[in-house]
């Protein structure tokens, strides 16, 4: 539930503690950094002010969604092109398990985007399954069997090189 | 003890990452663009408009009755029913604010314009009206709607 009673400066702290994951799901929503800042800016401010406050994740999550399929209509032919030869950190490393880490990054981004997009909404997002169907416009059923096809094709990816 | 399922491993793996922080630039951005803030003055400098052009619709449905009566004066109106129609004279008007809702940001594609925020203002009119002279006023209301377009600021 919003806080209704939230101080202006909550702002600020519902974006320290928040902006990480919202921003890795908009990148992954998005064709490059720049869409994803704008896109997560306008999904922020218009989920804080619909909801009076701190609005749910879900909410920012599937405003998120919106936001870049909107813009994605917009802007299709400028976005591929700024895409190409443009990486984008997603993930912060951890440093004594770099390696494991960066195969780890680079399977991720190998899945196929209706599983990365439950997973990152699962996993990082830290949404439920009845989340995740609600801003991803799917069936509950479909939402979990992603997540689980994501892991076993992560697992089979991986196996190899993690032990 | 128990042996951690294939799914609870590449989960555990997966916990290794955590989503990258936005760099200082993005946050600077971010924290610019608090809703709580930003809202305040470009909202009253909106209601400002809409309440001048209310004002000006009040002034000009003032004016129409005694445009009105005017014309009379110089007809031969017949007697009957019609002369005894009420005449209807706003003597009052109220405005409410009932809702504002945000209706996203549009920008024109050759970029050269800045981007505005559109909002819909629901309002709610109150016209009291009098019939004759000393009455009691009878009240109507309606429920008018607007879409405005509020700067953004640039960073």
């Amino acid at each position: 539930m919003p806080s209704s009673s939230a101080p202006s400066n909550d702002w600020n702290a519902w974006l320290a503690e928040n902006a990480s994951r919202f921003l890795l799901f908009a990148r992954q929503q998005t064709r490059c950094g720049q869409d994803a800042e704008d896109v997560l800016q306008e999904a922020l401010v218009e989920t804080w002010r619909r909801a009076g406050g701190r609005p749910e994740a879900a909410l920012v999550f599937a405003t998120i969604r919106r936001r870049a399929i909107d813009l994605g209509r917009r802007t299709d032919r400028r976005s591929q092109r700024e895409q190409l030869g443009r990486e984008t950190e997603l993930f912060t490393l951890p440093p004594e398990d770099e390696d494991a880490a960066i195969q780890l990054e680079q399977a991720l981004k190998h899945l196929p985007a209706n599983q990365r997009e439950v997973l990152t909404l699962k996993f990082w997002g830290g949404l439920t399954f009845v989340e995740v169907a609600t801003t991803l416009d799917i069936p509950q059923g479909t939402a979990a069997s992603r997540y689980r096809m994501a892991l076993e094709s992560l697992r089979q990816t991986l196996t190899a090189t993690l032990t | 003890m128990n042996q951690p399922t294939p799914d609870e491993e590449i989960e555990k793996l997966l916990g290794r990452l955590t989503p990258a922080p936005p760099d200082d630039a993005l946050m600077k951005r971010l924290k610019a663009a608090n809703p709580d803030r930003s809202n305040i003055i470009p909202m009253l400098r909106w209601t400002g408009i809409a309440a001048a052009a209310v004002v000006a619709l009040t002034a000009v449905m003032l004016m129409r009755p005694a445009a009105k009566k005017e014309m009379a004066k110089g007809e031969d109106a017949p007697p009957g029913p019609a002369t005894t129609l009420p005449v209807k004279v706003p003597v009052e008007s109220r405005q409410h604010l009932m809702e504002v809702k945000d209706l996203g940001i549009v920008q024109d594609t050759s970029g050269q314009q800045q981007p505005v925020r559109l909002i819909r203002t629901t309002w709610v009119d109150e016209i009291f009206y009098e019939t004759e002279p000393g009455s009691a006023p009878v009240k109507e209301a309606r429920v008018r709607q607007e879409v405005l377009p509020v700067a953004l600021n640039s960073y």
